[in-house]
Parts: C-alpha cells; structure tokens; sequence
C-alpha cells in the first residue's frame, strides 16, 4: 500500500500538467457553452434552427434531434460530442500506458528492484484511472454549474442536476471501462507507443461499430461489443433515466481490463 | 541433548543460492542449468561476453525475468515467491541508469528511498555523495543535463544508501573517470570490510582482478569458471623478459617444460612460462644475463581463453 501510495503520487506529479490543462479546459468550455446556449436561447434562434432541418432528416434523428437543439441540449454538448469523447479517451490511454512506458524507458527496473510489489505498479494505474476521470467529470460539473449561475437567460429551461450527474456518470464509467482495456493492453507491451496505438485504433473501432449500429442493422449484432452503446447520452437528454445496467457493464468491464492487467503484469518478464 | 561428541559447524548460507537455472527465450537459451553460491562477504566477479547470461541472471535474481526452471535465492530468501524480501536487502545498480530525465537527482534519491522498507541513513547519503563529489547544486539538475558519469555516480548513491545486505552491480565503473573509479575500489573494499556482499559483473578484467576475491565466467548460458582469483592468476602464464649483456643464440637443446619463447631478439628474449621459473633461471645461469624482468600474472590471459574456449585451462 505504502509503495502504491508514493508511485501514485509520483505519478501525479508527472501527469500534473496533462491533468490541469484537461480539467481546466473542460471547465472553461463548459462555461463558454452555457454562454453560446444563452445567446441562441436570447435570440430566439432554436426554433430557427430546427426550421431549416429538412423533413427526412427529422423523421431519422426523432425526437432526440430536438432535445439536442435546445438550450440544455447546448449546455450538456461537453457530455457526448465526439471530439471532447475522443480528447477524454486519448487522456485515459495515455494515463493507462505509463507502465509500457516504464518498461520501455527502464524505469521500472529502478523502482522494481526496491521491494515493491508488482501489483503496486498495477494498483497505481488503476487509481490514476478512477481518479483522472474523476477530476476531468468534476471540473466539467463545477464549469456548467458555474455557466448556469453567470449566464442562464431568465425563463429559460435549465438542465436538471439529474440530467447532468447522469451524463457524468455515464461519461465516467465509459472512461474508466476504455482506461481498465487500454490497462490490459500496457501490462503485456513493452513499448507505451504500442500500447498507446492499440488501445486507441481499439477504441476508434468500438466508436464506429457503435455509430454504425445505430444507422445500420447488421452493425447492430455486433453494438454490444463497444463501450458506446452503454453511453446513451442522448437518450438521457430526451428525458430518460440513466439505465443502471449500462453503468454496471461499463464499470464491470473496466474492472475485468483492470483485472487482466493485473495478472498478465504479475506473470510477464519485464 | 546435543551429541558432545559431534563437532557443531555453523556455515553460513550463501548470499546468493543459484539451483540449476534456466531461462529460455524460444528455443534460445540465455541461462542454461546455472548453478552457482556466492558466499557472504565476498565481492564476486560475474564475466562473460556480451549475451554470455549475466544480465539475464542478474534480472532472475532482482525478479525482473522469470526463470524456465530452477531457483535463485538471496539471503535465503526465494527470488521469485518471497522476491520482496529478497528485494528488500539488495542494493542494485544497473547497466543503464535510466530515469526520467525531467527528474532531478534529488527527486531520484528520495523516490528510491520512499519506496524502501527502511529509510535511508541522511549521514549515509551524505557521505556517499560527498565520495562521489556530487553536490546540493548537482542534485537539484535535472537528469537530461547530466553527463554519463554523473548518471552512473547517482546509481551508486541509490544502490548504495540503504547500505543493504547484498550490492548487485552492472559494470560499476562503467563512464567515470580514473579519480572516481578509484572512489568505487575503496567504497567496495569498506563494505566488504563491513561484512556486505558484492555480485558484480565488468568487462574490465584488471579491475576485476584488483577488487573481486572469487570469479565466475559465463559462456553460452553455462558456467564455464569458478574459481579463487588468485587460483585463476595461478593458471595464466608469467610473461618473462630476459636482457643480455652480448649477443646470444637460441639453445638447441628442447626449452624446459612449461617454457616458451614468444620473442627473440639478439640481446632480448620474451618468454612465457607456466609453473615454477627454476628450470628457467637453471637454463639462463649459462648465458650473460644483464636483466630479469617477471610480469605479474594476469587474469586476462586465463579469462580470455574461458571466453574464446570453454575447455580453456
């Protein structure tokens, strides 16, 4: 314990930059959406964009295309767009690859030859992992909570703490199901760059089984296999509960990677 | 009731216990059925050539790389089932010091030092930094900007500072210079007078011949060599060199056994000669000697054919 505590701490120190700069850029983008769904809110300009959607397009997208189009559909973007999805996940994997990167740059040998356990090496990934999207998810809170209070127009319909706390969660699991994988992959690779790479081509192609599973039956045999299709962000902003049994599985399978790691670490040479 | 007729002996067990190890890389064996002890206070010489085994050996023994089969222990302590205890009395510098090099040295120092059982002696530390002439200033550099042998000294202090049981040490001379070679001859020399073990493996023979009390020599995965130092500079040849005070010719009668000439000049011969220099000395009473001059023996030539030929010596 003692021996994960202070790799976990050296670990933070490292990471510290990578971690202030993700935090600090999800909190202020929050802020900055909340003041972009207040000006459209203030101009009017959500029933103008849904106007011009063409009809075919509406009849695909249902009812979700609307509650994305509206002043919490605006707020909670941060939640699920594709590109902070695709930012989160690049800051987990590079997270769960360090000890590739100890291997690599021979680190470990110095910290391994101390008695330390190997299971430290893996006990401290595994924290890294629960904790980074922890601080991420939070500083996205504390950002939408502080847009809504500078800059929520009067009478307009806010996001419900429910709604928000439902999308954090289910981000959170998402992030710690690809960190617990991207885990698994580093403890058998000897290089972080490996690693880094599988783990992210991996992730890509869950994405995209999952995008084309909602568009496109034959990919749908397959949606359960990706991570994605236990986020339902959109659901969500429709006005449906977090489905508990997404959070189990992603959270379920994050600890199996995280499990895996840890055995495959403890039987490997290094 | 102890028997008052039996001789109670206590032997100590050995620092180092190696039981028919194996560690096999595919169909390539890079340690193969090693058996070796190291006994406690002594400073012991690992050699061989690069890809002999040694690296791999010394990763078993710090449980880095798992064996095929076999067992090390240290201490008494099994390298791979009990490896935190095992780990816990071992000091080790490696081949390549390799940490962060946005790290300070100081940072270094102080994570190694968390990461053991017993802190670190400050009186300790400091007197091996101020061995190894690395100052405050020096500790506060990141490691980017230190040179080879800076790297090489801060390896030292870590292995060093816990003032562990048993030193584990890759080529520890490896890029320092003359002064602070001399720094790691006298730091051994003061352990081992404190009781501690020194597994260590070099490529330079004249310093493994200076410091080390016993030798191995690895070749292929296998034991080619273990023996005293001095028994193995007892097996290599005395270089001998004669100079005469006129011209000589080379006797016509057969050299006395064990004698051979390497070099003949008119006035200068170079022989080599193994066993006593009697018949040697009785050959040259005849012929106008102005000068003897006998080279020490040296471990090279013994160690060099163990790395050319395992059937060497």
């Amino acid at each position: 314990m003692h021996g994960t505590l202070t790799l976990l701490r050296h670990s933070l120190g490292r990471l510290r930059g990578l971690t202030a700069a993700m935090t600090g850029v999800m909190a202020l983008f929050q802020v900055l959406l909340v003041r972009v769904a207040a000006t459209f809110q203030e101009s009017a300009s959500f029933g103008k964009l849904a106007a011009f959607v063409p009809p075919f397009v509406r009849q695909m997208a249902g009812e979700a295309l609307f509650s994305f189009m509206s002043f919490p559909g605006i707020v909670c973007l941060g939640y699920f767009h594709p590109m902070i999805i695709a930012a989160l996940c690049g800051m987990v994997i590079a997270a769960a690859t360090e000890p590739a990167a100890e291997i690599e740059t021979r680190f470990l040998d110095a910290i391994l030859v101390r008695p330390v356990p190997r299971r430290a090496i893996v006990a401290r990934s595994v924290a890294l992992l629960l904790l980074l999207p922890t601080l991420v998810v939070v500083a996205m809170i504390a950002g939408t909570s502080a847009g809504l209070h500078w800059f929520a127009p009067p009478g307009a319909q806010l996001p419900g703490a429910r709604l928000i706390a439902s999308l954090a969660a289910n981000l959170w699991a998402l992030l710690v199901c690809i960190g617990g994988w991207s885990l698994a992959v580093a403890a058998a690779a000897r290089r972080r760059g490996a690693a880094g790479a599988i783990a992210g081509v991996a992730t890509l192609v869950l994405f995209l089984v999952d995008y084309l599973a909602r568009a496109w039956k034959p990919a749908d045999t397959l949606a359960w296999l990706s991570p994605f299709h236990y986020f339902r962000a959109v659901e969500l902003l429709t006005g449906r509960p977090l489905a508990l049994s997404n959070l189990i599985v992603l959270l379920v399978s994050g600890a199996g990677g995280m499990v895996l790691a840890g055995v495959v670490f403890a039987r490997r040479d290094l | 009731m102890p028997n008052s007729s039996a001789t109670t002996v206590n032997v100590a067990p050995p620092a180092i216990s190696i039981r028919g190890l194996t560690k096999r890389y595919g169909r390539t064996p890079a340690v193969d059925n090693l058996t070796l002890d190291v006994l406690p206070g002594e400073i012991f010489g690992f050699l061989g050539l690069n890809g002999a085994g040694k690296t791999t050996t010394i990763r078993i023994l710090l449980d880095l790389v798992r064996p095929t089969s076999g067992a090390a222990f240290v201490l008494g302590h099994h390298c791979r089932s009990d490896g935190r205890a095992a780990r816990a009395v071992i000091g080790y510098l490696p081949g390549e010091i390799a940490y962060y090099g946005d790290m300070t040295g100081r940072q270094v120092l102080d994570l190694l030092d968390r990461l053991g059982i017993e802190r670190v002696k400050p009186q300790l530390q400091r007197r091996l930094l101020e061995r190894f002439s690395l100052t405050p200033e020096d500790l506060g550099r990141r490691l980017r900007e230190y040179s080879t042998g800076m790297k090489r000294k801060l390896g030292l202090v870590q292995a060093f500072q816990a003032d562990p049981p048993l030193l584990i040490l890759d080529e520890p001379t490896e890029g320092l210079d003359p002064l602070m070679q001399e720094a790691v001859y006298d730091l051994l020399a003061e352990v081992r007078g404190r009781g501690r073990t020194v597994f260590m493996s070099s490529h330079v023979l004249p310093e493994v011949g200076r410091v080390c009390d016993r030798i191995g020599v690895l070749r292929g995965g296998t034991l080619a060599l273990v023996a005293h130092v001095d028994e193995v500079r007892s097996l290599a040849p005395r270089r001998v060199h004669v100079t005469f005070a006129a011209d000589v010719e080379r006797p016509h009668a057969a050299w006395p056994p064990g004698v051979e000439l390497t070099d003949a000049a008119t006035r200068r011969w170079s022989l080599s000669v193994r066993g006593p220099l009697g018949p040697l000395v009785h050959l040259l009473t005849a012929l106008p000697v102005a000068d003897l001059h006998v080279d020490e023996p040296r471990l090279e030539d013994v160690v060099l054919g163990y790395y050319r030929d395992p059937q060497a010596g």
